[in-house]
């Protein structure tokens, strides 16, 4: 048990310190299908606790659901073992591998174990309450084969972090040179540093919020084919999908800091420099912004173009503002969100394209030369 | 050469350095200073990297705040511990550097054939070792043509050839090109390198250690 309370402690905390957002987002997405998407937007009054208790209903009774939850739970399983690996090459966390390594193998399966189920937290929560439902309305087998899954996911985690800290080859990351030898040739011009980070470092933050752009259009055309004021339509869901990108722009914000600090001392003009934060950003878009040009007809397509690059530079200037406050960041992420829609609803799409780029620029220009700290990390 | 007037930084309301007026001339001035009294701030500071209040005048005319650009073509940095994205290379860097502060091929072949780093410069910066990763840092400082050069912590985890060879440089680029270097360490610097002014941080200031320093 001492064990399993310091590897919680040294590990487990940190864990959820750094996944904060991208749970609070997930808990965000699920109540927002549940309230708006399940519902089409229209809630009953009384009636959210039932149009939340259907997405039980559904996990319990439709297959495809129950899929789809095992696979989110494994994905996020996998995001467990991403940070564990990565976090075990620390130079400040090198110390188990002469100290807990002499622990009998059966206790230190003991204390991973623990220590997933630490990590699953959130999961058993989600999985006690469908067991609960599952027992009044006598639907035994997807809580219980679920509950057999969760299981054989803690001892699988608890395995590998036991191989992976008793390992001896543990030093360098191979993965990485191999990605490093496919551009080794290419041009890297400082717009494409932080691309190249999320190709080495940042894939599964990439893949979530590209597949979280993808239910987005999915939705347009699902959902609100049929609606009466499709451009505003669209602009809600492109406003979305640039705030569906907020973890990777905070990420931006952490990599700029702490990685290419010596820009600082370039003789660049900064509005070179933010040439090429804009670069970065139409470039991370991209896939959506083909989708706008091939779905919609010029005058459209250029609205949501510079909707979705101004929302993004404006919520990179946030994070320039509230520095590496994750939790702060995300707050004032949705208030942007939330009064961004107001234009949007009040068709005044230009007039927030106009506030963003103004208040972007003018936010990132003030920074430049007023960096208070520098924090270099390795 | 460097000249301060009410230079001011703190952290938060903790003040860490407070420089009223002070004239550096032009030389190879070592700044001592226990851990944590300011040192890699100042260097931080004076390279442009990090916002403080007053003035800092190079060469009595270019002023760091109201001409950046032109501060930054004449001064150079090199970090205590480089944290450059380790998925880059050196020949990465190295392009990027040049690109910035217009440095010469021959220029750069002579630093690197001088460090010994031609086998190594396209691994990934992740296999580097620390020694490695100084000496790239230490390349990339002297790239370009600049008239002051800031060194934090040169020496430090250097092998006694590079030690050398970079004491070597520091003393040529200051007597053929009359590049000034302003070095800190808190370990003594090789005995080679010509020292000409001493400081030590004390009480968040710079106080003269040698008598040859006068105030202009």
């Amino acid at each position: 048990m001492v064990f399993a309370k310091v590897l919680i402690k040294c590990f487990g905390r940190e864990f959820y310190r750094i996944n904060a957002g991208f749970l609070s987002a997930s808990i965000i997405l699920i109540i927002g299908y549940g309230l708006f998407i399940k519902s089409a937007g229209h809630v009953p009054e009384g009636q959210s606790l039932t149009i939340n208790l259907i997405l039980l209903i559904h996990f319990l009774q439709t297959p495809a659901i129950t899929l789809v939850v095992c696979l989110l739970w494994l994905l996020y399983t996998i995001k467990c073992w991403r940070y564990m690996w990565k976090t075990s090459k620390r130079h400040d966390q090198l110390f188990w591998r002469y100290s807990a390594t002499s622990i009998a193998y059966t206790r230190q399966l003991i204390a991973w174990t623990l220590f997933q189920t630490y990590l699953f937290i959130p999961l058993l929560f989600y999985w006690m309450v469908v067991l609960l439902y599952g027992l009044y309305t006598q639907h035994y087998e997807a809580p219980f084969y679920s509950g057999i899954y969760l299981l054989l996911l803690t001892w699988g985690s608890a395995l590998l972090y036991l191989y992976r800290f008793n390992s001896l080859t543990f030093d360098q990351a191979r993965f990485m040179l191999q990605w490093t030898r496919v551009f080794k040739q290419w041009p890297k011009p400082p717009w494409s540093l932080f691309l190249l980070e999320l190709l080495c470092h940042g894939k599964l933050n990439l893949m979530v919020t590209k597949g979280i752009s993808l239910a987005l259009i999915i939705a347009f055309y699902t959902l609100f084919y049929d609606v009466d004021q499709p451009t505003r339509t669209a602009a809600l869901i492109v406003l979305s999908i640039s705030i569906a990108h907020a973890v990777l722009v905070y990420r931006d914000q952490l990599f700029t800091e702490h990685h290419l600090y010596f820009f600082h001392q370039f003789p660049y003009r900064p509005i070179f420099m933010y040439l090429q934060r804009w670069i970065t950003y139409t470039i991370l878009l991209l896939p959506e912004l083909i989708w706008c040009i091939f779905h919609f007809q010029f005058g459209t397509t250029t609205l949501l173009i510079a909707l979705s690059i101004s929302s993004l530079l404006l919520i990179r200037s946030l994070a320039d503002i509230i520095g590496q406050h994750m939790r702060r960041y995300l707050q004032w992420v949705f208030i942007v969100f939330f009064l961004s829609i107001f234009f949007l609803l009040y068709d005044a799409s230009w007039l927030l394209i106009g506030i963003n780029m103004v208040i972007a620029v003018l936010t990132y220009l003030g920074n430049y030369y007023n960096r208070e700290t520098l924090s270099i990390v390795k | 050469m460097l000249q301060f007037h009410n230079f001011a930084k703190a952290y938060g309301v903790q003040p860490v350095l407070q420089i009223e007026k002070l004239a550096l001339p032009s030389g190879i001035h070592w700044i001592q200073g226990d851990n944590g009294t300011g040192k890699s701030t100042l260097l931080k500071a004076l390279a442009g990297l990090i916002h403080f209040k007053g003035t800092v005048l190079l060469d009595g005319d270019i002023d760091l705040k109201k001409q950046p650009l032109a501060y930054r073509k004449r001064v150079n940095f090199a970090e205590s511990e480089a944290a450059f994205p380790l998925f880059l290379n050196g020949q990465d860097m190295i392009k990027l550097f040049m690109k910035a502060k217009n440095a010469t091929q021959e220029q750069l072949w002579a630093l690197i054939n001088g460090f010994g780093m031609s086998d190594y410069l396209t691994q990934p910066l992740s296999s580097y070792s620390a020694g490695m990763l100084k000496k790239l840092s230490l390349v990339l400082a002297f790239l370009g043509k600049p008239s002051l050069l800031l060194l934090d912590e040169p020496f430090i985890t250097l092998d006694q050839q590079a030690i050398e060879q970079l004491a070597h440089w520091i003393k040529e680029r200051h007597e053929q090109q009359q590049i000034n270097f302003i070095l800190t360490s808190h370990q003594a610097i090789p005995s080679n390198v010509p020292i000409d002014y001493t400081f030590k941080l004390i009480n968040q200031g710079l106080t003269p250690l040698n008598s040859a320093y006068g105030i202009r």
